[in-house]
């Protein structure tokens, strides 16, 4: 097994996960090696499953979409956690999943998280 | 098209395509709404007067807390009690202004004694009156009924519009400005103590976009694009330091832990900005391009009340003590009284 997958799978045993579809307004905010961003950074996501060290997103193959790849970096805004100000998560994308021909599945790691948040997480997850 | 007399219940209401004159007065619950302009030669009551362009009523307005005028031209009243005026080009106010709101883009000119007592003025111009406020401040700290006699708020340099829609995203931006400051100053600490990974430049060149987090007084000042590139610069290097960043499920280092703590207080920082930034868009679509008038200032030509409150642009002041004629504008980002003189006036 590669220090990779063992990874991946270490990270999987770390934090519950569920399946949940989560209101998130998802950005591009940057790509591998300053790759220049599209004017339009907007991405139309849906979540698919939800834990306190990431969440696996599913989209249709738009134009953005189609330009995430590994490493890519997303701002996320989440509103429905009860708090005053959305929630602000930034991920990073790890691995790039074609499921079907009109759909896209990025599983995404939290990489800037406060405990706090991932706390909110936990419970919302918990729930 | 003439009215001869009162529109009243008998009379009903009225609407024209051109300008109005009405000889006596509009009563209570009756509107009288035009293309044109509307001239009211006797008593506006609780009733409701809409014109495309200017507004006259000779006596005044006696709205009983339901009157209210609007026009896109000027309106022009012998006096304002317990009503709304909302205009677009500027409110003249032939002798006091009790207990209403006023409501322009232009300037508030209460003439004659210029009595500005209770209620609410919100310009993007001046203000100028005569005596403003009153005496309840002391009566209702010796127990007298607050609702008698109204606050006196006023609040000069923005659209009211605009800054009603500012007040309603008042609370959520007042925490978004928090966090950016917070945020700001731990990214100004962390720097100060050196972050392995990040050269002196870097280094100086965030210690000072961190200074400046985006607020709502710095997108008007600077507008909103120096304040989109202020962030757009820090999504860069964020994006740099993201990059060094190992998977956070990985044990960290000291040296990644130093720069996971400056990346996360850095987009905080980000964030912050980027949702005051938002909320300023999301306003610009709804009103164009606001801009702060910093040049609008309240001329108080007698006499100011303790306990009236005043807002120029952002800055905020409330009087403390009973003072005599005086000026009041921005300097910086503060308000500043002067003595009041015609050549202040005349000067502005």
């Amino acid at each position: 097994m590669s220090n990779e997958t063992a990874q991946t799978n270490k990270q999987r045993r770390d934090f519950f996960r569920r399946e949940m579809a989560l209101p998130v307004g998802a950005k591009l905010f940057a790509l591998p090696g300053h790759t220049k961003l599209p004017p339009e950074r907007d991405l139309a996501v849906r979540t698919v499953n939800l834990s306190a060290g990431g969440l696996l997103l599913a989209t249709g193959r738009t134009p953005a979409a189609e330009r995430l790849c590994e490493g890519a970096l997303i701002d996320f805004s989440v509103s429905s956690f009860g708090s005053p100000l959305p929630i602000r998560l930034l991920g990073r994308v790890v691995r790039v999943e074609k499921p079907g021909p009109d759909e896209l599945r990025f599983a995404v790691e939290f990489i800037l998280i406060t405990p706090s948040e991932a706390d909110t997480i936990v419970r919302k997850v918990a729930l | 098209m003439l009215v001869e007399g009162n529109v009243d219940i008998r009379y009903g209401d009225v609407e024209a395509p051109a300008d109005v004159v009405v000889t006596g007065d509009v009563r209570s619950g009756r509107s009288v709404s035009a293309k044109g302009s509307i001239t009211i030669q006797g008593v506006v009551e609780a009733a409701t007067i809409v014109a495309g362009g200017d507004v006259s009523v000779q006596h005044g307005v006696a709205g009983r807390g339901k009157g209210s005028i609007s026009a896109q031209g000027k309106i022009t009243v012998g006096y304002v009690s317990e009503a709304k005026l909302d205009s677009k080009s500027g409110i003249v106010i032939g002798s006091s202004a009790m207990n209403s709101t006023l409501l322009t883009d232009g300037d508030v000119v209460i003439e004659g004694e210029g009595v500005l007592v209770g209620g609410v003025v919100m310009a993007a111009g001046n203000l100028t009156a005569g005596r403003v406020g009153h005496k309840g401040v002391d009566l209702w700290e010796k127990g007298a009924a607050k609702h008698i006699v109204e606050k006196t708020t006023i609040m000069l340099g923005l659209p009211p519009k605009l800054r009603k829609r500012l007040m309603e995203s008042r609370p959520q931006l007042s925490l978004a400005e928090k966090a950016g400051r917070a945020s700001g100053r731990n990214v100004q600490y962390l720097l100060s103590r050196g972050v392995p990974d990040v050269d002196e430049a870097t280094s100086e060149r965030l210690a000072f976009l961190a200074k400046a987090p985006v607020s709502a007084a710095f997108l008007m000042s600077k507008g909103a694009k120096a304040a989109s590139a202020v962030n757009e610069e820090l999504r860069f290097i964020l994006a740099d330091i993201v990059a060094e960043l190992p998977s956070p499920s990985k044990v960290s280092t000291s040296e990644h832990s130093a720069l996971q703590d400056l990346g996360l207080h850095l987009y905080h920082l980000f964030a912050a900005n980027d949702f005051v930034i938002d909320v300023h868009e999301d306003v610009e679509s709804l009103l164009g391009s606001p801009k702060l008038n910093k040049s609008a200032a309240f001329y108080a030509r007698d006499t100011v009340y303790k306990g009236v409150e005043l807002t120029i642009g952002f800055a905020e002041l409330a009087v403390d003590q009973l003072m005599g004629g005086a000026v009041f504008k921005l300097a910086g980002d503060e308000i500043v009284a002067e003595h009041w003189s015609e050549r202040a006036v005349g000067e502005a």
